[in-house]
């Protein structure tokens, strides 16, 4: 399981299981292939939009995904009130950094489902171990023709997906949307039910800004919404972006974070 | 003739002295246990309910309408000057406090833990609680917050500059990225200057105090995180407005307050203080207040709440805290059950002694009923015999009673083991459990005592007067 912080949702893997069909299990790989790389890093722009306040942030983040633990580092970039924050998370284990008071926090596993920095995401969001792919059964439920984001007409397929009897996830269902263009797979939709057959999804990650990034043709805005919260959302969007970098040596250390 | 069946009642026992002694002390004994008992049940609610309202809930609280449920930073008390001063013209109300929580993670050096702010007005709050008495080390919180200056909006020369030190930072990621290997080296002194700079504008927007924050702490925590009076340790919590902000506060109190909760996870500060760390400005989310009479809360709250607009939620520590209530009830019937199993056995004592007086005395029972007395007046005879005994039992065991009740209060029983204080649900009793005198508790167990032997005695007091006048004076 590999991807990158933040792009949980296109987070599946590649075993569909003997209940998935195989074109089902073959669009899910593709769009799974869409953000995933063993390393990646990015500058990002986020934007959290709340009833009691709104702000934008950019940030870098480094991501490695080789390893038997994930690590992922988190430098704010930007504004002022922020710049020099970091968050540095290494499996389940997280620390925080705070420039101003040169100060490195280490968090414990209680707090993992925290927002991360007033964002509609938690401190586990940022890099998480669950085998989505491995828990879930795939169920087609339609598919149509419609014009694509990218131009031209695509092919659109929304799928459920429902974890297996023994998986250890959260989720009753997911609805996932997606759609596929000479031979390229994009996801557009995921939401999250809580249970299997909930009116309406918990929350819901949308994809949009389908452009040429890093050599691959990827929705580059993503967008979090939490239905229990109407009108708030959180949303990202990769301004740059490399996959299968040589990450420099030292990147998810103490030091860098501090750094 | 009323008095000449008492007088007769009291001969009567008088006959055998010995066994009404022993009858009698049997019912005394059981009469004072049972005071003792209810004593001391009454005696750990007292001590729960003391260290829930006056370690935390106060008797009353006012809250914005959906705070308890939620606890949600923003739900604030609405009109805080005008409910305070409602609930502190109340002539019920003895004392009212501010507050405001948060919740926040605590750390120095490597370990951290997630604590909750309590943030309060010290010299009111003295009056609502007692953490101030429980301060093992340290002292007290200052009547003044810590001086901080207030934070102001960035000029439009900073704020240009501000983005174009976000861009600069932009570019020395994506050159990193890029792996762009001279931009790295050169990046070093680059991005110093720009930390000093950053530093300059995040002050200028959100200026640190003059001096770190002073908190109490639990002793549980002082422990864990291994600070002590006049060290520092890391707060951080999110403000209203989604910031994260990250604090330096000294301790300068430890307290023990024998509560588990809040000996480990409880931080105490000036209010003040911890609305600028949250950003809540002159909000509040609570105001606690203190009444005359604890036992009245409920009504209390329910006339209040009439009064503070649909906004406001005014609860007493009962509606707070229903748990309490629960254990009240529970302990209430567990001591009903004693009490009917401890009367049950005097009961049956009774029973026999009056039965033995009935058999000893048939011959006189017949002679009596043969010179005309009806068996109304016998059984009248026997009841007043018992009524003698248990009035005179109840009354030495009420003594009795009453003399270890003080006793109990005034000495308590040692709960701690190894100085460490007992907790009930997590709540602490204090060292020693006191005992409880009340008027219902002692005239409780008397009453009880004298319907039961007055009812034991009607068995005995229907044989006797069942009795054939020839047939007792044939009896040997």
């Amino acid at each position: 399981m590999r991807y990158m912080p933040f792009a949980v949702a296109l987070a599946w893997g590649c075993v569909g299981g003997a209940h998935a069909s195989a074109s089902l299990e073959a669009l899910i790989r593709k769009a799974d292939l869409v953000l995933r790389a063993d390393t990646a890093a990015a500058v990002i722009e986020m934007k959290v939009k709340t009833s009691s306040y709104s702000r934008t942030m950019k940030l870098v983040s480094w991501a490695d995904d080789r390893g038997q633990t994930k690590r992922a580092l988190i430098k704010i970039l930007g504004p002022a009130l922020w710049r020099g924050y970091g968050t540095l998370k290494i499996g389940a284990q997280l620390k925080l950094y705070n420039p101003q008071n040169d100060n490195v926090t280490v968090v414990g596993n209680s707090m993992l489902g925290d927002s991360w920095m007033g964002s509609h995401f938690t401190n586990d969001d940022l890099v998480k171990e669950t085998r989505l792919a491995s828990h879930y059964r795939f169920e087609q439920v339609r598919t149509w023709q419609a014009d694509a984001p990218a131009g031209g007409k695509a092919q659109y397929y929304l799928i459920n997906l429902y974890p297996k009897p023994t998986a250890p996830v959260a989720w009753g269902r997911i609805a996932y949307t997606l759609w596929q263009r000479a031979g390229v797979v994009i996801p557009e939709r995921a939401d999250y039910f809580r249970k299997a057959n909930d009116k309406r999804p918990q929350r819901r990650f949308e994809f949009t800004n389908v452009k040429a990034l890093a050599g691959r043709l990827l929705p580059t805005l993503m967008k979090a919404t939490v239905t229990k919260k109407p009108g708030e959302y959180t949303t990202i969007e990769y301004k740059h972006l490399k996959l299968d970098l040589k990450i420099p040596a030292g990147k998810f250390t103490e030091q860098a974070l501090k750094r | 003739m009323a008095q000449g069946l008492t007088k007769l009642a009291w001969r009567n026992l008088g006959r055998n002295r010995r066994r009404t002694l022993i009858t009698a002390s049997a019912l005394a004994i059981g009469t004072a246990l049972t005071i003792a008992v209810i004593g001391l049940i009454d005696g750990m609610h007292a001590q729960l309910i003391h260290t829930l309202t006056r370690l935390d809930l106060g008797h009353l609280q006012a809250h914005q309408r959906d705070y308890r449920r939620t606890r949600q930073l923003e739900r604030t008390l609405p009109h805080p000057v005008e409910v305070r001063r409602a609930l502190e013209r109340d002539p019920r109300v003895v004392a009212v406090s501010p507050r405001v929580h948060g919740a926040a993670l605590a750390s120095s050096g490597r370990r951290s833990l997630g604590v909750s702010l309590f943030g309060v007005e010290p010299r009111s709050e003295i009056k609502i609680t007692e953490f101030h008495q429980t301060i093992r080390k340290g002292r007290y919180l200052d009547d003044d917050p810590t001086p901080w200056p207030r934070g102001r909006a960035l000029t439009a020369a900073e704020a240009v500059d501000d983005e174009r030190l976000t861009q600069q930072a932009e570019d020395a990621a994506i050159a990193e990225i890029e792996g762009d290997s001279q931009s790295k080296t050169a990046a070093t002194p680059a991005r110093q200057t720009r930390r000093q700079q950053t530093q300059r504008l995040a002050r200028a927007i959100a200026p640190p105090p003059k001096r770190p924050p002073r908190v109490l702490i639990g002793k549980t925590l002082a422990r864990y995180l291994a600070v002590g009076i006049g060290e520092q340790l890391f707060v951080s919590t999110q403000a209203v407005d989604g910031t994260m902000t990250e604090l330096a506060v000294e301790v300068i109190g430890i307290f023990e307050s024998g509560t588990t909760a809040f000996d480990r996870t409880r931080v105490i500060l000036h209010v003040g203080d911890l609305r600028r760390m949250l950003h809540l400005d002159g909000r509040i989310h609570e105001l606690a207040a203190v009444l005359v009479d604890l036992d009245r809360a409920d009504d209390v709250a329910l006339s209040l709440a009439g009064t503070v607009g649909p906004d406001v939620a005014i609860a007493s520590w009962g509606m707070i805290q229903p748990t309490i209530r629960h254990v009240q009830q529970q302990n209430a019937a567990g001591s009903l059950i004693i009490m009917l199993v401890i009367f049950a056995v005097a009961a049956l004592g009774v029973v026999n002694t009056m039965l033995m007086a009935v058999f000893e005395r048939k011959r006189e029972i017949g002679v009596l009923k043969a010179l005309g007395m009806t068996a109304g007046r016998i059984v009248r005879m026997f009841v007043a015999e018992a009524t003698l005994l248990a009035f005179f039992s109840a009354l030495a065991g009420a003594l009795l009673g009453l003399l270890l009740d003080l006793y109990l209060h005034q000495h308590g029983i040692n709960l701690s083991a190894n100085g460490k204080t007992t907790t009930v649900m997590g709540i602490g009793m204090g060292l020693t459990l006191r005992a409880k005198v009340t008027a219902f508790g002692v005239l409780m167990p008397i009453f009880v005592l004298c319907a039961v032997t007055l009812l034991a005695s009607l068995y005995p007091a229907w044989r006797a007067a069942r009795l054939k006048p020839a047939q007792g004076m044939r009896e040997v």
